[in-house]
């Protein structure tokens, strides 16, 4: 029988939250270098993701790492997902609610950038997690 | 002939991550900290024209500068720059802003371009900044704070 899904999700992804929430706050120009506020879609389909990789995380037993969480300067938020040999790069655009910018990218191999659905983008984060 | 030791010396530039661009758990910075605006370069300095010092300085004298703008709203982002980090470098380390140091060729490897350095030292980095942002998280040199207040 499967678990409940939704009902899982706890504290380990609500630092996560908070910090893209955080960054919703953000004036124009916050880096000095002409940065977009981070626009409040972007926010939401990067909270999104996260929860959803929590979520598929516990269910399919993979290891958990808190992704690092950054705002763009054209309004995204960068979500990076890194196990022990492997990294993913999840970035959400403004305007683009249903496509992210992913680059993956495992040891000593060069990097792959593709772009994807937000299902797409979450077996990418859990294929670095799960990278031994 | 061999060629003279000062012309084998590697080029490197500085560039200043903000504190949001700071990944503190790793010591290093976020991938973010490297993606541009697609309509922008990625900005750095020259490393044999500046010290990190200077590049940290050069944010506060762009936050100080903005406080004379004919632009309320611009004047508001002035101040709140200072108001949350501080006039002066020492606060601007003390309140999360580093500088790290990067070979020009890492950029130069990897198909970026690079527009001539300004008087101040400060040039515009244009490339595949997505692709390339976790290399360069990599290859970014962090400077301690005692290099960034020297």
């Amino acid at each position: 029988m499967s678990k409940p899904v939704i009902a899982q999700s706890d504290s380990r992804v609500k630092e996560v939250l908070r910090e893209i929430e955080e960054y919703t706050a953000l004036d124009a120009d916050w880096d000095l270098e002409g940065a977009q506020p981070v626009d409040r879609g972007a926010a939401d389909l990067a909270a999104r993701l996260a929860e959803l990789v929590d979520v598929n995380a516990r269910q399919r037993e993979v290891p958990w790492q808190t992704p690092v969480v950054g705002p763009v300067a054209d309004g995204g938020i960068a979500l990076t997902w890194e196990g022990t040999n492997r990294r993913v790069l999840t970035i959400t655009r403004p305007g683009q609610p249903l496509a992210l910018e992913c680059v993956r990218k495992e040891a000593n191999s060069p990097p792959v950038q593709q772009t994807v659905s937000v299902d797409g983008a979450m077996e990418l984060a859990l294929w670095a997690l799960s990278g031994e | 002939l061999s060629v003279p030791p000062e012309e084998q010396q590697p080029e490197y530039v500085y560039r200043r991550i903000h504190p949001h661009g700071w990944n503190a758990r790793k010591n290093r910075p976020k991938e973010s900290a490297f993606l541009a605006r697609p309509d922008a370069g990625l900005s750095v300095f020259r490393a044999d024209s500046r010290s990190p010092r200077q590049v940290l300085q050069h944010g506060i004298d762009v936050a100080k500068q903005m406080l004379a703008s004919p632009d309320e709203e611009a004047r508001r982002r002035g101040e709140k720059q200072l108001s949350d980090f501080g006039d002066t470098v020492e606060r601007w380390v003390k309140n999360g802003w580093r500088v790290v140091r990067i070979p020009i060729s890492a950029f130069t490897e990897r198909g970026f371009t690079l527009d001539d350095p300004d008087a101040e030292g400060h040039q515009n980095v244009y490339g595949q900044y997505v692709l390339h942002s976790v290399d360069l998280v990599d290859i970014a040199e962090v400077l301690t704070e005692e290099e960034c207040l020297a």
